[in-house]
Parts: structure tokens; C-alpha cells; sequence
């Protein structure tokens, strides 16, 4: 008996030992996880406490001094450039190591690892884009230049330096819910970081959809729905014929080298079509101070821990302050005493499909310009969790990898394409950041350029002297009319990419009008030499900042912060009257006639009360897919025509065969569509305003909320009161918005500046500064930033820190 | 008394084994306090139960008091749970739970032993 007792005691005790330490999907081991010592609870920081004073670190050459200003930006002071990108990867790693981690993971097609089988497509997809392949080039180009190789090494030195000091107490939230550990880290991951970036920058196409579309519409429709140039009006760089230089021919007498298709397959996932941003920069002949201010706000998906993060770096020769992307040394977007920049993405095709013929299944070799030619093999190896590795052999061809084949995402023919796309390509933009950093003057941003490939960007610069320019900078492919806008024939080099020369790129200094601006639309005017195509273009917030900034006068930060948070809803403007038109004379029930009241009594602001704001957005949202039934409901992928197109097309063409609905027997035209979905919105809007009359207004009805990456609801933020929407200046849409606010005014004897972004500077749930920005960036207020000359000069300090070389 | 004596011992030992070993050390430090001193069954177990979970509920308190809750509602929320007091009950039972089983399978160990001995004193 007390045997029994004993061993039954013994064993329901084990099995308690056994389950609480072992991970049971979805919840983390539970003992392991709940403990108050070493569990999650660790993490929980302690309201007001400092950052520690002093850190004995091994690889420093010199002590390194740190002071954190009230918002945790820290302010790194370091004798030399080792120390100074060590101690960035250090104290990015200190505040943000699961994120840099999972990023790069993420881009590397390593999500299995972490997650399981489910991840297996996602890192499929990963591997067979080249992700890590590109990252790998990206770092031979890094390893070339010495100063960037140090750059890029003592920043992975720093970051081991943080990681080789934990244990599993110290390890992020995030790895103990998922239940793994960090591992070392490397320059590749680095490359692989800014690979993630180009990815959403620069992968927008829609190459197959095209051919798709034109083979069902035709010539004549397709040119209707999907112009190459919408809007002519302010283009990023308007300079009409004053392109003086003589464009280079293609090499070939190359036609756009279309192949006629028609592609059922599933196709490639694409980065967020309102990735995008806005900047500019006013001269000072424009300004109440006489110096130039710069504005930039980078739009792209709004998560935590926030993808930027906001630091100081000064060694003896850079001094510079911005926001820096965890898992890459330099500034990204900031500003030093001499000078400011700031990005958006450059709207172009940068990525191509070639259709290969293989000599048989096996893939080994393919056919170019009339011989078969061998096909290189790289097998990914993805290890899965709880399951065994999964091996998968990608071909690459001439042209870049065959993404999709008979084993990947097949259909019942055997179609085999392989991607072109920039981003494959030896890049130095490590070194272009390395050199913005510490740029002086116009002469200095443009040489830093001539280094950056991609993702390709609109450069918006200002210096203290004066000088105000824009550049719209990467390595763009040279085209024949249409060449690039549909699936390429890949049995033939005919079609290779060569290049625009970096000195044809768009760009200006000083232009006249005072003031250069970028918001993603159309590059140049139409005296530009070279074809232009993109997947799309932004068509209103472009012509609202340059309409206020030409009216501008006197212009101070507040006038630009005021814009950057500007809610003019210009596309609301210009369509209500053909939107209303349609409505005259029908009979109208009690909840259209409200609906019609709100929207007639709009002023188009899409403010945080606006209750037509609302009204027109769910108008908006019901009729664009209803207009496009032929689009959604497609056998075929097919490309959606853009709101701009939608709108002028309603008005011009309202008898457009399209805008009949097919799924109903009478013929529809223009006008209505418009009516059957405003009765469907005004039904809807009714039943909103019944339950609860608060929802009717806008930032009620957007409901904008900050997501963690891992989409755990209780990490995210949600319901943020804030105005905007896409195509609107302040580009806060319901989980997509302005990443970061800056605005540096370039006064010679000191740049004042003011930044803020959705997050906190701490990646930590369990800290007061993982978010703690969010209230004052839906306000639109800012963040006062100090680029200071010393550790001592910077105004209320939270602490100072002293990173101390290990004695050797 | 032996109860309370048990129970200063599950918390001692716990709280050092907290120190040096990983978080599994509470069923060591547990069992080997139920070793040391002999009550019930019942008594023992309890006293394993309460003195992990007061110490467990005793930290909790303190840890989150000092983050003002900002990570206990999160991850209460994460596990379904209404409030940061529910995780750290949740937490504190579990830990009890360990400290439990391993006060009460120490004991019995010894009675196992203990009792061979008085038996081979009896027949030898």
C-alpha cells in the first residue's frame, strides 16, 4: 500500500513536472511561462526605472557614453565608428531583439521554425522569390567597401554581444509564448532586413494580371481601364522639356515582347497597395524663418513593436539623428546640422515574369536564343517544427528563379515562370545610408545616390545653406514602350533589363515653384525620355500637398505639421457632384434621405467627428467592387482598375459596358450602380446609427488600431481615435498609416526638429514605452527632437549610460 | 505546528531554489521539505500547496504592483482571463499544485524508507 502510494504520488507529481515545462498548442509551457522568477514575468519592468547606468561589454575599444532623453530616444556618443555601430546593435538589440529576429526570419522563409507547418507556403514563397539569395548578394557588395564591413560587423558584434548574455529569464515576451530561443546574429541578416524592406517597397507588379486582362477585355478596354499616365498634373518632377540630355536606345529593336497567356494560377502575393508615403521639402523663400524645412511620412502597415526606431549616433565624423530600422546600422530617415532627407517609394516596375520552356520535367535545362541552356539548382533547406526538414529544389534560369512550377503551386498545364526583379541585384544601399549619414551639402547627398540601387525611393533633401532638391533614385530598367508590362518570352535574352543611367534619373535642385514634393505619383512630366510604367500611382494626395504648399507663405514646422496631418478628402471632393447627380429624382425612404443630407453637407474633411466622412467612405467601399464585378469575380486574376480611373469613368463613360452587373437581368449603367449601392449604404449607415449613433463618426467608423506582428490581439492597440484615410494627406487608414512624422526646420545654427511614429521606442509589452507615443501621433502632436553635440547637452534626461570595454 | 514548520520550509527552500535552479527547482525544493519534516499526508500536501503559492502569489504581487499591471492584463488577456488578479491566482495555483505533489511524494519516499528500517529492526 504505501508502495502504491508512493509511486502514484510520484507519478501524478512527474506528469505535472512534464506538462508544465512542455509547450501544448497554442499555449507556452505553463510552469515555465507563469513562474514569477524566471517566466514572462520577468519582463514586466518596473514603472520608472532607468536603463542601467553602467554595462561592461566585451569587443568595445573605447567607453561609449549613452544619455536617454525623456522619450528612451537614446544618444549614442562613440570615439570611433566600431564603437558606435556596436553600440547600436547593442542597445537596437537591448529594445527590439524578437522583432529584429522575426523580420529577418520572416524573409528568410524561416517562419517554420518557429511556428510549425502552417508557415510552409510563407517560407516557400520566401525561398522561391530569392529572398535569401538576394540578401546573400546584398552582402558580398556590404563586405567590398571596409568602412561598411566594419559598419555592418561590429553592429552584429554589439547585437551577439546582448544576446550571449541571456538566459531564458531575459528573453523577450515572445519567445517564451512561442517557446523558442534567439540565435546568433550576422551581417547576412542584416542584408536580409533590407531585402524584407524592398520587398515591401518594391514588389509591386502586376505583370500577370495584365496579360491576364488584356486577353479578356481586349486592346481597346484594357487602355481604357489601365493608362499607363492617369493624371498628368504634378508629377514628382515637372521640368517640360528641359530634360537635357539624349535618352539611351534600347539595345534591341525590342517591342514590349508580350506573350498572349492566359494564367489561372494562384498568383504572388503583393506588398499593401497603400505602401506608400509623402514628403517635401520649401525652400527658403517659402519660410517665415528664411531656412528650408523638410517633411517626411513613411505610410506602411501599423505594428508592433514599431518598425522604426528612433536614435542619436555620433563619432568623430557623423552626427546625425533619425529614425533607424532595427537590424541595419545608420539612420534610415533623419536629419545632422547640415542637412535632412526623407523617402518614398518610387512607383515603377521593378519586377518581370519570363515564361521558360524547359527541355523536359526535369528541369535541367531550358531554351535560350535557340539552344538549351543548363538551369543551376539551389535546394532551400526549411526546417519545421515538430516535423520533419522540408527540402525544395528552386531553378534558377538567366532571367532569376522559376518561382512557380509543377511542384509549387501547380495548375493542370505546366506553365513555368521565372522572376526578374531588382531587388536580386549586388546593391550598396548599406553605403548609400552610410554616406546620407554624413552628408554636408548637395554635392555629398547626390555621391551617396550614386551608390543606392534599391528599393527604389524619391529622395527629398534640404540643407542648412539653402539648397532644397529631389531625386528619384534606383536602378531602373531601360524599356521599350510596354516592355515589362505583361509576361516576358524567356526563351530569348531580347528582353534582358539594361539600364537608365543613374545621371537620367528624375531629379531637381531648386526649382522655382520653392518647394519639391513626392506622395508616389507619376515621376516625370511627359517630356521624359524614357517609357515610365508602374503597378500604380497615387493620384490625390500628391496635387492637395503641392495645392497647399504653392499657396503656402511664411511657411513654419507647425504649418507642415499641420499638413502632414491634413484630412482634406480631395477624391470625395471631386467625385460627390458626379456621385449626387445620379440620385436626382429617385424616391427616397427616410434612411436615404438622411444619407444624402450627410453627404450634401460634407466639407470633405475626414476628421476624427466627420459623420459624411463616413457616409461617403461606405458608399465608396460598396460601389468600387460593385462597378468591378467583372474584375472580382474573374476566373482570372485580373488587375482592379484604380479609384481615380473609377470615378473619371463614371462620369465620362457611364455607359460603359462594365458598369452593368452581371449577376442581374436589367442592364445597369453609371448611373445605377450608383444608386443601388448609395441604397445599400443608406440601409446600412441606418442600422449603425440605431444601434449606436457614436459610430457614425469617423474615427469611430474607421476604428484604427496598431496590430503586433504576431497578431496577438491583447499586444496590439486598438480603437485609436484619428482622422485620414488612404488617398488623403494623413494616410491613416483602419491598420495603415504614417510610420513616422518628421519634420526638420535647417536653421544654420541648429536644426530644430520634431518626429513622432505609432509605437514606443521599447519593443517590450512589458513596458511603459512600448507604446506610449501612440496617443500623441493620433493627436497629431509631435515629439520635440535633440541632435545634441554632447552626451551632457540634452534637456531632460531620463538617465546616462556607460558602455565600458571588458578589460582585456 | 509541524504544518507551519512545513510550510516556512516548502517557502525557504522554495525561494532558494528560485535563486540558482530553473523554474523546475520548486519541485525539488518541495519534495526535499517535504522530507525533512514528517506530518500528515493531508497536512503535507497543503503545506507544499500554500507555501509555493504564497510565495509565488507574494512575488507575483510585487512584480506587477512595481509595472502597475501594464503586462499582467495583457497576458491575462492572452489566456482568456478577466483580470491581472485571475493570472496571477491562475499562476500562483499552479505553482501550488507543483509544490503540492512534490511535498507529499517526499513524504511518502521516507515513510517508504523509514518503514523498511522499523521492519528490519523488528525481524533481525
Amino acid at each position: 500500500m504505501k508502495y502504491v502510494k508512493f509511486f502514484l504520488s510520484l507519478a501524478i507529481t512527474l506528469a505535472l513536472a512534464c506538462a508544465l515545462n512542455t509547450k501544448i498548442d497554442p499555449a507556452p509551457p505553463l510552469g515555465k511561462f507563469l513562474n514569477p522568477v524566471s517566466g514572462f514575468w520577468h519582463t514586466a519592468v518596473p514603472v520608472g526605472e532607468k536603463p542601467p547606468s553602467t554595462l561592461t561589454l566585451d569587443g568595445l575599444q573605447a567607453p561609449v557614453q549613452i544619455t536617454y532623453d525623456q522619450y528612451l530616444i537614446p544618444h549614442i556618443f562613440a570615439a570611433n565608428n566600431h564603437d558606435l555601430y556596436y553600440a547600436q546593435g547593442y542597445i537596437t538589440a537591448y529594445y527590439r531583439l524578437w522583432q529584429m529576429e522575426f523580420q529577418t526570419h520572416f524573409a528568410a522563409g524561416r517562419i517554420a521554425e518557429i511556428v510549425g507547418a502552417k508557415a510552409l507556403d510563407l517560407d516557400r514563397t520566401a525561398r522561391r522569390k530569392g529572398m535569401v539569395y538576394a540578401a546573400e548578394n546584398s552582402v558580398k557588395e556590404m563586405m567590398k567597401v571596409p568602412a561598411i564591413a566594419e559598419a555592418v560587423n561590429a553592429y552584429a558584434a554589439g547585437v551577439n554581444q546582448y544576446i550571449n548574455n541571456l538566459d531564458y529569464a531575459d528573453y523577450p515576451l515572445e519567445y517564451k509564448l512561442l517557446d523558442y530561443a534567439p540565435e546568433p546574429w550576422t551581417p547576412l541578416k542584416s542584408g536580409l532586413l533590407l531585402k524584407y524592406m524592398a520587398n515591401d517597397l518594391n514588389f509591386h507588379e502586376r505583370d500577370l494580371q495584365n496579360t491576364n486582362a488584356l486577353q479578356v477585355f481586349g486592346r481597346q478596354l484594357f487602355d481604357l481601364l489601365y493608362p499607363d499616365l492617369e493624371n498628368p498634373e504634378d508629377p514628382v518632377v515637372a521640368k517640360p522639356g528641359r530634360w537635357d540630355f539624349a535618352p539611351v536606345p534600347r539595345p534591341t529593336q525590342a517591342d514590349s515582347g508580350a506573350v498572349a497567356e492566359r494564367i489561372g494560377r494562384q498568383l504572388v502575393a503583393q506588398p499593401h497597395p497603400a505602401n506608400g508615403s509623402n514628403n517635401w521639402a520649401v525652400g527658403p523663400q517659402k519660410t517665415a524663418a528664411g531656412h528650408p524645412i523638410l517633411s517626411s511620412d513613411p505610410h506602411l502597415g501599423l505594428n508592433l513593436p514599431s518598425l522604426w526606431f528612433v536614435a542619436q549616433l555620433q563619432s568623430p565624423d557623423v552626427n546625425v539623428l533619425g529614425a533607424t530600422l532595427p537590424g541595419s546600422p545608420n539612420v534610415i530617415i533623419g536629419y545632422n546640422d547640415s542637412i535632412a532627407w526623407g523617402v518614398t517609394n518610387a512607383q515603377r516596375d521593378l519586377v518581370d515574369w519570363y515564361k521558360i520552356t524547359f527541355k523536359d520535367e526535369r528541369k535541367n535545362e531550358y531554351k535560350l536564343n535557340g539552344q538549351w541552356v543548363k538551369s543551376r539548382k539551389r535546394v532551400e533547406e526549411i526546417k519545421v517544427r515538430d516535423g520533419a526538414t522540408f527540402y525544395d529544389t528552386v531553378y534558377y534560369t538567366h532571367f532569376g528563379p522559376v518561382m512557380f512550377d509543377d511542384r509549387f503551386h501547380p495548375d493542370s498545364e505546366k506553365k513555368y515562370y521565372a522572376l526578374r526583379w531588382i531587388a536580386h541585384d549586388p546593391s550598396e544601399e548599406a553605403l548609400a545610408f552610410y554616406l546620407l549619414n554624413r552628408a554636408k551639402n548637395h554635392a555629398d547627398y547626390m555621391a551617396a545616390l550614386d551608390h543606392y540601387i534599391s528599393p527604389a525611393q524619391n529622395f527629398a533633401f534640404a540643407a542648412a545653406n539653402g539648397d532644397i532638391a529631389m531625386r528619384i533614385q534606383g536602378k531602373y530598367p531601360n524599356r521599350a514602350k510596354e516592355e515589362g508590362k505583361f509576361l516576358l518570352d524567356g526563351t530569348t535574352t531580347a528582353h534582358d533589363w539594361t539600364f537608365i543611367p543613374f545621371e537620367h534619373n528624375v531629379m531637381y535642385k531648386n526649382p522655382e515653384r520653392g518647394f519639391v514634393s513626392s506622395a508616389n505619383q507619376y515621376p516625370a512630366d511627359t517630356t521624359y525620355p524614357y517609357y515610365i510604367h508602374a503597378k500604380s500611382y497615387e493620384n490625390y494626395r500628391n496635387r492637395r500637398i503641392n495645392t497647399v504648399l504653392r499657396n503656402a507663405a511664411n511657411i513654419t514646422p507647425q504649418t507642415l505639421m499641420k499638413l502632414q496631418n491634413d484630412n482634406y478628402n480631395l477624391k470625395a471632393a471631386e467625385s460627390m457632384a458626379t456621385f449626387l447627380a445620379a440620385l436626382d429624382s429617385i424616391k427616397m425612404n427616410a434612411a436615404e434621405v438622411e444619407a444624402f443630407n450627410q453627404l450634401a453637407g460634407w466639407d470633405f474633411y475626414n476628421n476624427v467627428n466627420s459623420i459624411g466622412a463616413s457616409y461617403y467612405e461606405r458608399w465608396w467601399d460598396i460601389l468600387y467592387p460593385m462597378v468591378w464585378d467583372e474584375v472580382k469575380e474573374s476566373e482570372v486574376s485580373l488587375p482592379w482598375p484604380s479609384a481615380y480611373t473609377t470615378i473619371k469613368l463614371l462620369a465620362t463613360h457611364p455607359g460603359l459596358v462594365l458598369f452593368d452587373i452581371k449577376s442581374t437581368p436589367e442592364k445597369e449603367t453609371a448611373r445605377e450602380v450608383l444608386i443601388k449601392s448609395f441604397r445599400q449604404m443608406a440601409a446600412e449607415m441606418a442600422d449603425i446609427a440605431a444601434a449606436d449613433e457614436k459610430q457614425l463618426e469617423w474615427a469611430n467608423f474607421k476604428d484604427t488600431y496598431v496590430k503586433h506582428l504576431l497578431r496577438i490581439e491583447p499586444l496590439g492597440s486598438y480603437h485609436i481615435s484619428t482622422g485620414g484615410n488612404h488617398n488623403i494627406v494623413n494616410a491613416t487608414s483602419a491598420n495603415h498609416g504614417p510610420s513616422w512624422r518628421m519634420i526638420v526646420e535647417l536653421d544654420p545654427a541648429g536644426p530644430k526638429a520634431y518626429g513622432v511614429y505609432p509605437g514606443g521606442q521599447s519593443g517590450n509589452p512589458g513596458s511603459y514605452f512600448y507604446d506610449n507615443y501612440i496617443e500623441s501621433w493620433a493627436l497629431g502632436n509631435y515629439l520635440t527632437l535633440q541632435l545634441a553635440r554632447a552626451a551632457t547637452n540634452i534637456d531632460q534626461p531620463l538617465s546616462k549610460q556607460t558602455l565600458t570595454p571588458e578589460k582585456q | 505546528m509541524k504544518f507551519f514548520i512545513q510550510l516556512i520550509l516548502v517557502t525557504l527552500f522554495t525561494y532558494l531554489a528560485q535563486l540558482a535552479a530553473p523554474w523546475w527547482g520548486v519541485f525539488l525544493a518541495a519534495g526535499i521539505a517535504g522530507m525533512v519534516v514528517r506530518g500528515k499526508g493531508i497536512a503535507t500536501f497543503a503545506a507544499g500547496l500554500l507555501g509555493v503559492a504564497l510565495l509565488w502569489g507574494g512575488q507575483l504581487y510585487f512584480i506587477d504592483a512595481a509595472n502597475e499591471s501594464i503586462l499582467s492584463t495583457k497576458v491575462a488577456a492572452i489566456f482568456g482571463l478577466s483580470s491581472p488578479f485571475m493570472l496571477m491566482l491562475a499562476a500562483s495555483l499552479i505553482g501550488g499544485l507543483a509544490g503540492g505533489f512534490s511535498a507529499l511524494t517526499g513524504k511518502l519516499l521516507v515513510d517508504l524508507v523509514k518503514k523498511k528500517r522499523e521492519q528490519h529492526s523488528v525481524y533481525s
